[in-house]
């Protein structure tokens, strides 16, 4: 921020010591003395005659190599963290290590306020750009003041998974039943028995009937059944025979919601 | 002709000030070519968004300002780019001698006696002012004999009478 400012003050600088150098050399009627002339009682030696040059390339030097590039236009906002929707995103042409950079339009969703349409740019690696279809959920961190810029969230960060869960629950990707279990629940051990979509599909995400065996750490295992919407990604995560994370009130075996990964476990994939 | 004065009168300022041109037209060409061709298109686009959704947040902050300071930077990186590209080539012309305002100079200025001293050329102009204006090394404006340098001394100058500052050293009249 400070070397941007620095390098617009120093460019303005030059453009001004060029335009005055233009209007002496058009308009001026005792151009002796060169630049320096203007300072009264000052005269300039003959080498400075060179001057012009050197300020002429400075300026163009820093417009050409230090205007804002593709990078530096994605400005980054940390802000607390909101769900945002994806309206449409489109490749600005850079690419890093062959991952293209996005820009993103987003319709943001702040927990303190009314929605609104904003934008970033991501790098989006080819096996990932199917998830960017109209409407797919992206968290972000916000502020308010500046409303044309948002920033992607990490989604390892434990205050992004808090976000990404409420999200879940306000969309209803969770059952209303199982939602008390998901939020405030012990994650077990356990592994798919039977599966089976139930035909429902929401936000990108399709639902499946998960028969579970779930097996407490100080209680014999029992069955349990739970349903989920999974994200097309996790489904091969969630196979019969997988292990998964069942969180469960304990005493209450008919209402255990079922997780791909625990919250405090790296690489939240909820399910 | 009024017009053809003028336009010669900035040419030649650059034809004049050739290695300077060059230096400047060949650095910052680049720069502020990417600057016309940049595309700002995301700025647009999330406004346009904003009005079809209805959500009206970050639209109306200080629109009309920021609107018109876009369309400003946006000419003045065309005209800047322009007028760089004429200066590197009028600039071009000079060094190479090959400069066509000096030949318009002199088929249309008027007539004044010089001296030239210290790289500095000092002639009293129909207007009454004495200028002094510098008379530069690498090119020098002379005509019609171009590779013909006076030295320190008296010479004849042609200069543009609605802008002294257009001058050629007229090489017949100076021997």
């Amino acid at each position: 921020m400070i070397m941007r400012g620095l390098r617009t003050i120093l460019i303005a600088a030059l453009s001004v010591a060029l335009l005055i150098w233009i209007g002496q050399g058009l308009l001026g009627i005792d151009q002796r003395g060169g630049l320096l002339a203007l300072v009264p009682g000052l005269r300039l030696p003959d080498d400075l005659i060179f001057a012009p040059i050197m300020i002429g390339t400075a300026w163009g030097i820093l417009l050409t190599f230090g205007g804002s590039s593709w990078a530096a236009t994605s400005k980054r906002v940390s802000g607390p963290v909101a769900m945002a929707t994806l309206i449409e995103s489109r490749t600005t042409g850079l690419t890093i290590n062959e991952v293209p950079q996005f820009q993103l339009f987003l319709e943001v969703h702040p927990t303190d306020g009314e929605a609104y349409v904003s934008q970033c740019r991501k790098l989006i690696r080819a096996a990932e750009q199917r998830d960017l279809v109209k409407g797919a959920p992206i968290p972000v961190h916000y502020d308010l003041t500046d409303p044309d810029h948002v920033t992607p969230a990490d989604p390892a960060d434990p205050e992004v998974r808090r976000a990404v869960l409420q999200w879940r629950v306000d969309r209803g990707l969770i059952e209303p039943g199982l939602v008390h279990a998901r939020l405030h629940g012990t994650p077990e051990r356990a592994s798919v028995l039977e599966l089976r979509p139930t035909g429902r599909h929401q936000d990108g995400q399709t639902e499946l009937e998960v028969k579970l065996l779930v097996s407490p750490t100080d209680r014999p295992p029992f069955e349990a059944v739970s349903r989920a919407f999974v994200h097309p990604e996790g489904v091969r995560m969630l196979q019969v025979g997988s292990p998964v994370w069942a969180y469960w009130v304990p005493g209450d075996p008919n209402r255990v919601a079922v997780a791909i990964t625990r919250d405090d476990a790296e690489q939240e994939e909820n399910a | 002709m009024i017009l053809l004065d003028h336009l010669v009168w900035l040419a030649n300022f650059a034809a004049i000030n050739g290695y300077v041109w060059v230096f400047i037209a060949g650095f910052s060409i680049f720069g502020v070519g990417r600057l016309v061709l940049v595309r700002r298109g995301g700025e647009v686009r999330l406004d346009e968004l904003r009005e079809e959704r209805g959500l009206t947040f970050g639209l109306d902050r200080s629109r009309p300002v920021r609107d018109a300071a876009r369309l400003l930077r946006a000419w003045l990186a065309r005209v800047s780019l322009l007028l760089l590209l004429a200066a590197g080539v009028f600039g071009m012309l000079g060094l190479t001698e090959a400069s066509p305002t000096y030949g318009y100079i002199h088929r249309h200025g008027a007539s004044a006696s010089a001296v030239i001293e210290d790289e500095y050329l000092t002639f009293t102009a129909s207007d009454g002012l004495t200028y002094t204006l510098p008379y530069p090394f690498f090119t020098t404006p002379a005509y019609p004999d171009r590779r013909h340098f006076p030295s320190d001394g008296p010479v004849t100058v042609r200069y543009l009478e609605s802008h002294p500052q257009a001058y050629v050293v007229d090489t017949t009249a100076s021997g």
